[in-house]
Formats: structure tokens, sequence, C-alpha cells
């Protein structure tokens, strides 16, 4: 089985923007050894870096579109491209939409790629996961351990 | 073009919570309005700083930026340790110097290729440069890499080094670990002395700026991690911890910011291009021969060609690391012990793009009483103001479309730290 890696991702001192790294936090204890956990503030494009190798990527992050607090978008990066807007939602220098289409470009994006974004309402610093954010949390997790257990099984 | 209104988003600034933009109102060839916000002061630190050990603000800081975490750092430090007396001896400081290297390398690597050669190159991003030449982001990439591998061997980790303490270090890296770097850190000055051969076959506007340049004045080396001094080309020459006394924060209406001025002075610039102006003299002799080479004068006053002086500060970075790494032994102890002292002090460090000056005060037992955090961006974003006034002045002719372009080129020649806010950056420029 070639290598997976979950990367949480976000700041953690800016509201929901932190929930990726909540998510990856709480996936620490639900997930196989084998499979590699990240979660990270870093500047996006060093994310390039840390899938290289690996068959399957999952990327949690945070997202600011018109969509319902809480609401969780899943992504098939090597079906679709990155709904720009939605990704607009992340706090970092080169954003992680970016990321994810330079490493298209590059030839760089796993064989399997995935994305689950959660919209996030509030990105006010220092303010904790609004509540209809950290309600998502539990289903996202289950979401992504489903999605690892049927990786694995294949 | 009469009564025309075009609003452009720029993606790759973009960020959430739209506050953020710029707005050019020009009425006839009048220009009537120049508004920018592209920054928000890290407010929520400095209060939450307020009540907690002195030890806890380089942690608390680096926060503050994904980008810069070493400079937030280093600065913090630099003001506990002179409100402390503390000295630290030599090698902790060259480590905290080459550490310091590191981000200058992995920033100055995303700003020159990926966030500002696109402009120049007439992409949108460099993810369009990747599709169609990716040995060039290649090489940003294998840059930025290379930066964030020292962060991690000296920092413990790229993001948010947490090796790093008020008096030192937690561990010393070993002699033999740093050496591990040397070839790879080679390559990056094999090519960044190429990045300011390309940076040089770029386009450039015709246009310059009479700045007052300003940087920290380190004592006879390049300043990067830190200096006593700030100084500038018109005479300012003050201890840092006068900063507060000459720089004063003003709050603008149309930005939910402060921005910097110096008194009775106006606008000033600090970075890349202020440090080379003020500082040519101190760079390495690879760093000065890769200006000859390219015909670089001494003071560069067209704020467009940063990219060429961000490229040679890249070789200065690199040619540094090396020679730190030559001259490193390993110090006996990682740190010494810092005991806090009732007193308030500045301490700066020469962020990639530019001053960034911390103040503290802090009682006997240690405890932060009072905390102010003016990052470069806050100092610039007046000059910047002035650039795209000036700018605008010069090139209203072009019509709309281009000249918004090469407005928000003007802001990216900055390096603004956008990333510590979190806005959309739309750009309207308003033709009545």
């Amino acid at each position: 089985m070639s290598e997976i890696l979950v990367v949480g991702t976000g700041n953690s001192w800016r509201g929901d923007d932190s929930v990726g790294l909540e998510v990856a936090g709480a996936l620490r204890s639900r997930l196989p050894e084998q499979v590699r956990v990240l979660a990270t503030e870093a500047e996006q494009s060093s994310l390039l870096d840390e899938w290289v190798g690996c068959g399957s990527v999952l990327i949690v992050d945070a997202v600011h579109s018109d969509a319902a607090a809480g609401t969780i978008h899943r992504v098939d990066l090597n079906a679709e491209t990155v709904p720009y807007a939605v990704l607009q939602g992340s706090t970092h220098h080169f954003s992680l939409g970016d990321t994810i289409e330079l490493a298209r470009a590059l030839k760089r994006l796993p064989a399997k790629a995935l994305f689950f974004g959660i919209e996030g309402e509030s990105f006010s610093p220092g303010e904790p996961l609004s509540p209809a954010v950290a309600a998502a949390v539990p289903a996202i997790v289950e979401e992504i351990v489903r999605e690892i257990e049927a990786l694995q099984g294949s | 073009m009469a009564d025309e209104t075009r609003t452009i988003k720029t993606d790759y600034l973009a960020r959430v919570e739209g506050e953020g933009g710029m707005l050019i109102r020009l009425k006839g060839n009048e220009i009537e309005e120049v508004k920018l916000n592209i920054f928000e002061p890290p407010r929520f630190f400095e209060a939450f700083l307020r009540g907690r050990y002195f030890t806890e603000a380089p942690d608390i800081t680096a926060r503050i930026c994904g980008i810069c975490p070493v400079a937030y750092q280093t600065a913090a430090i630099n003001a506990m340790e002179s409100i402390c007396g503390a000295d630290v001896g030599s090698q902790i400081k060259a480590l905290r110097r080459l550490l310091y290297c590191g981000e200058w390398i992995e920033s100055h690597a995303l700003h020159i290729y990926m966030l500002h050669a696109p402009d120049f190159l007439g992409y949108p991003s460099a993810i369009e440069i990747a599709k169609d030449a990716p040995e060039v982001v290649e090489t940003a990439l294998r840059l930025k890499k290379i930066g964030n591998h020292v962060m991690t061997v000296i920092g413990g980790r790229e993001i948010h080094p947490i090796n790093v303490k008020v008096g030192g270090f937690y561990k010393a890296p070993s002699k033999a670990e740093l050496e591990a770097m040397v070839p790879d850190l080679e390559w990056a000055l094999e090519t960044s002395l190429e990045t300011v051969k390309w940076t040089n076959t770029l386009d450039f506007p015709d246009f310059e700026m009479d700045y007052e340049f300003a940087a920290l004045d380190a004592g006879g080396v390049y300043p990067i991690e830190g200096g006593k001094r700030f100084v500038s080309n018109r005479g300012l020459d003050i201890p840092i911890d006068e900063f507060y006394e000459h720089v004063v924060e003003e709050h603008v209406k149309h930005a939910n910011a402060l921005q910097g001025h110096m008194k009775e002075r106006g606008s000033f610039l600090v970075g890349p291009l202020a440090r080379y102006a003020l500082w040519y003299d101190l760079l390495s002799a690879e760093a000065r021969g890769a200006a000859e080479e390219i015909g670089l004068p001494k003071a560069v006053k067209n704020p467009f060609k940063s990219i060429l002086v961000r490229s040679v500060e890249l070789v200065e970075a690199c040619v540094e690391a090396l020679r730190l790494i030559r001259e490193y032994e390993q110090p006996a102890e990682a740190s010494i012990e810092v005991v806090p002292k009732a007193g308030k002090a500045c301490g700066a460090s020469e962020a990639p793009r530019g001053t960034l000056c911390h103040r503290y005060e802090i009682d006997a037992k240690g405890i932060i009483l009072d905390a102010t955090i003016t990052p470069p961006t806050a100092q610039n974003q007046p000059q910047i103001e002035a650039d795209l006034r000036g700018f605008v002045g010069q090139f209203m002719d072009l019509p709309n479309e281009e000249l918004t372009l090469r407005c928000e080129q003007a802001i990216r020649n900055y390096d603004p730290c956008i990333s510590c806010a979190t806005h959309f950056l739309t750009l309207e420029i308003e033709r009545t």
C-alpha cells in the first residue's frame, strides 16, 4: 500500500481557520500508525514537498464561500479543479488553492487527492471555533476515517 | 473612460474577510484619492501578551506571521534580552543569524519567483508559469525548501520554530548537522547568482521615487537578525529604544490600520531597497559582484526593481549561511539563564520585508505589562500610497486595465505582509 498523508491546515489563532488543525488532531488517535497525519500552519506551497512519494493525500482546511457554517465540501482533486472561490478561505500567503493548482501544473498531485473544506463563519483573531464549525468536526473525522479505510481496502 | 469604474480582484493576494483593498480615484487628470488598506496590525497579539511571562513572547509573536515567524521571535528576544541585560555570546548569535538566513532564503525565493515574477512575465500567477516553464517554479520550490530546511535544523520546525527562546536555544545543533546543509546551500548560492541575472532580464517601468530609506544598523555587518540603531539616508540615527519617539503610528480612517510616519519627515521605506542602499558596502563580495555584474547602482530608487535587490539579498543570505556554518563552533551551553528585571526596551530585526520593531515593558517578576509591535508593512503602507500617487501621476494615460495591473504590481514591490491579515485585496480605480 502506498503512503497515505492527511494534512490539516490553518491558523490556530484565527477562529474557524483552525478547524483543519482540529480535525488533524482528532484523526491522530483514529488512524493506523502507517497513515501520516500532519497538522500544519506552514506557508502553503511547502505542502508540495510533504506529499512527495505519497499515493494518496487528504487535505482539510477551512473555507469561506456562501454555504452555511459547518458545511463540508468534498472535492476529488483529480477529477475537478479547485473551486477557487471556496478556497479563498485560506489565510496564507501562497494559498492552498494556488498550491493544489500548482501541484497539478507540475504533475505533483498524488494519484488520489481529496480536499475537505469546512465552511467557516468567523476568522477573528483569538476566537474559538464557532459552534456550527465545532459541531462539524466529528462528522468530518468519521468521513475521513471511512475514506482511508476504503483506500486501505482497495 | 468617463464615469467608468472598474473593480478587479487580485486572486493571489486574495484573503478572507473583505476589508482590505485599494482605491484610486481620478478626476480628469487629477488624483483625487489614494486609499490603501492591505494590512491589519497585530493588536490582538499586543493585548494577548499583557499579563504573560516574558519568555512566552517569542512563541506567541511567532504566530503572527506564517512567512516570517523567525523575524517576530527574534525581535521579541532582542527586546527581552535588552531589558534583562543578557548577552548570549557569539555562537548563539551566529545560530540566530543562520536561522534568520533560512527565513530570508525561503521568503525571498517565494516572493521573487512565485509572487512577483508573474507580474513581469505577464502571467496571472506562478501556476501559469508552471505550465509553460515548470523549471522556473521548481527552482523556486527547491530554494524555498533549502531555506525551510535551515529553519528546521536550527529552529526545530520551519514554521513557528520551537527551539528558540530568550537566552538562546533549547538545543544547539552539532557542527556536523550544520555541515550536512552545505551542498544544498552551495546549490542555492549558485542558483541565487543566476536569479540575479534572470531578474535583470525583466522589463521595468521607468519610474523612480526619492525615498527616505531606513534600516537597522547592525554594527558593521549587513543587518539581518538585529541592530542597536535605526538609521536612514537622511540623517536619522537613533538607538532602537527611541524608535517610537521618531516613528509615530497614526490611525487612518480608511484603513483599519495604524500607519507609520517619521515625525516631521513623513513616509519612509524599510525593506530590501533600504537595507541595500544603506549597507551596500557591508554586502559580501559575491553579492556586490552580482549587483555590479548587472549594473545595479548602489542605491535603487525604482521600486519595481526591488526584485533585483531581493535577488542580491538572496545571494547574501546564502553566502552568509555558508560562512556561519564554516565558522560555527557548537556552544557548550545552548542558552544562558535570563533573569527578569523590571524595565522597558525595544527590540528589532530585519524581516525579509523590512524592519520589525517590538517594544515591551515587564515587571521585576517578568510579567509583560505592555507590548507594541510595528511590522514593516505598517511602516511602508504610507510609502506604498506615495508610490501609487507618483506612479499614477506619471502613467495616467495607460489604459485602465494596464494601469490597474501596474498598481497591483506597485503594491507587490513591497512584498507586503498581508499574510498576517486575512483579507481580500479588492482593487478599484474610479474615473469620473
